[in-house]
């Protein structure tokens, strides 16, 4: 049965034509319609644009011109496909310019089919992609660079590391030696001579032998300071309330003539590396009990406070000598001390340690001190949120 | 019953010195050889070299090892001990300035009886050769 359109139906279809012809000529990417054979059929102004043939040059001709030789089969997988109703998307390769010039582009190949849905040719989108294609590959060379200076890095860290490794390991073996001989043969001068020398002599012995072992000292902790930071980090849930109350039963036994009160919040508990994580808290707490021991009565209290961003701050605080707040930038230097040994001795690895084992939990710590009132340190440790 | 002996593998004189020293201010009057390195030990232990002649009958009750050893390293001497049927027993304590961790775990791995790290306190160390000698010399029963 034949339709007859009404003259505004007409209108109508015009109106749609006119707009879709619009779209076609003004849009950026090229529009090709083709038969099945590939012979081009409508050729809009992006594609003039694109590949420099003019519509009337192209018009005709088979889309083969743009195909580079080597992708010529690209063609008859395209047609395999359409031919089976499917459509090709994003399909990224090259073709070549009037002047010869390759440009990448992107393609979207649909089927047209007629009234009775039969196949009666293709419409091509054809996308310039060679900008993007440049970003991506300097993109690409940029993250190679990226990369391989990384791994030039890396590899530079790693022999600093091995440098410093054998440094403390010689520093362990071959400087400790001559100290075990100083104060060896002192003392053997002290046994088999001792009756030879008058008082200042012998004190003079004695001075050399607690200079030795304090150099021995010294020297163990800067070594243990620098296996904090080489260790195996082993994550885990630690209960630091349990931790500070065995550590600090254990420092009441060890002086149980001292008067202490030690107020500790039940249930902090924090993810981190254990023994790490004992190690501070002994020389935390260690410190605190040092410092409390001119005290009549010691006070030591640990707890947890909220801070702004919904994190956790931990805090111990002591009664005891404290320190002078202008020093507080001192405090976590290694070997760096605020009081003499005479008054409380050390040899002024606690607090480095401390640090360091904070920084290892990507961790904070700073402190307060009223000298002889309080000393709290603060500390944060990461992970503990709410 | 015969001495029991105490091979001390220690090349420096000033730690052979004092070793014996420590050893006799502990009262422990057992027979000290020394030796100055890796290859005089082995040639000790098994009668090659200079002690060819050696009656290999006699092993010695305890091995002080150091570890840093010319020639042949402390770890590898302990390595051909724990190795060899005739010395395999034979108690081995390894007395070091090492603190390193590593050389801690590849002594026990190769069948080290215990570890000593030489303390910088004389007195410390004397203490360690005292309990040394108390047990692998007087409370320990050998295996043979």
């Amino acid at each position: 049965m034949l339709k007859f359109h009404t003259q505004k139906e007409v209108k109508e279809i015009e109106d749609t034509r006119l707009f879709l012809a619009s779209i076609v000529d003004s849009t950026d990417d090229a529009i090709i319609r083709k038969t099945l054979e590939g012979i081009i059929i409508s050729w809009n102004k992006a594609a003039e644009n694109l590949y420099q043939y003019t519509a009337e040059e192209m018009i005709g001709e088979t889309i083969d011109l743009l195909v580079p030789i080597e992708r010529k089969q690209e063609l008859f997988f395209i047609a395999e496909k359409l031919n089976k109703g499917e459509c090709i998307k994003n399909f990224e390769t090259i073709r070549i310019r009037k002047d010869g010039v390759g440009i990448d582009v992107s393609l979207i190949d649909s089927p047209i089919k007629n009234k009775l849905g039969s196949i009666i040719g293709s419409s091509t989108i054809v996308r310039d992609i060679t900008r993007q294609k440049k970003i991506e590959n300097e993109l690409k060379r940029l993250n190679d660079e990226l990369e391989s200076r990384i791994t030039e890095r890396t590899a530079e860290l790693e022999n600093k590391i091995k440098e410093l490794q054998s440094f403390s390991y010689s520093v362990s073996h071959d400087l400790r030696a001559p100290l075990r001989y100083i104060d060896g043969f002192s003392l053997a001068l002290l046994e088999d001579y001792g009756d030879k020398l008058d008082e200042t002599g012998i004190n003079s012995l004695k001075k050399i032998r607690y200079s030795t072992q304090r150099m021995g000292l010294l020297i163990d902790d800067m070594l243990s300071l620098s296996h904090l930071s080489q260790s195996k980090f082993n994550s885990e849930e630690v209960n630091l309330s349990e931790m500070v109350k065995e550590i600090t039963n254990e420092l009441q036994k060890n002086e149980p003539q001292r008067e202490a009160i030690f107020k500790i919040e039940d249930n902090i508990s924090t993810l981190g590396d254990k023994s790490l994580l004992e190690i501070m808290f002994y020389n935390l707490l260690s410190n605190a009990w040092k410092f409390t021991s001119k005290n009549k009565k010691t006070e030591i209290k640990f707890g947890k406070l909220l801070d702004k961003e919904g994190g956790f701050i931990y805090f111990l605080t002591d009664n005891g000598a404290g320190f002078d707040m202008q020093y507080v930038n001192k405090l976590f230097i290694p070997f760096q001390r605020l009081h003499t040994e005479k008054e409380f001795p050390g040899t002024g690895i606690g607090l480095a340690i401390i640090q360091r084992i904070v920084s290892r939990h990507h961790g904070k710590i700073w402190a307060e001190s009223s000298p002889k009132l309080s000393t709290t340190f603060y500390f944060r440790l990461n992970g503990d949120k709410v | 019953m015969t001495n029991k002996t105490i091979l001390l593998v220690e090349d420096n004189t000033f730690d052979q010195e004092l070793t014996v020293r420590a050893f006799a201010k502990n009262k422990i009057a057992n027979d000290i050889v020394i030796v100055n390195d890796g290859v005089e030990a082995l040639d000790y232990l098994y009668g090659t070299g200079k002690y060819a002649e050696r009656d290999l009958h006699h092993l010695p009750s305890l091995i002080l090892l150091d570890l840093k050893l010319p020639r042949i390293d402390g770890l590898e001497v302990l390595k051909k001990i724990r190795s060899e049927e005739s010395t395999k027993l034979v108690p081995v304590v390894i007395l070091t300035s090492s603190k390193e961790e590593q050389d801690i775990i590849r002594g026990y791995s190769l069948g080290v009886n215990s570890y000593i790290i030489k303390p910088v306190d004389f007195e410390n160390f004397s203490d360690a050769i005292h309990q040394l000698g108390l047990y692998w010399l007087i409370l320990n029963i050998p295996p043979i």
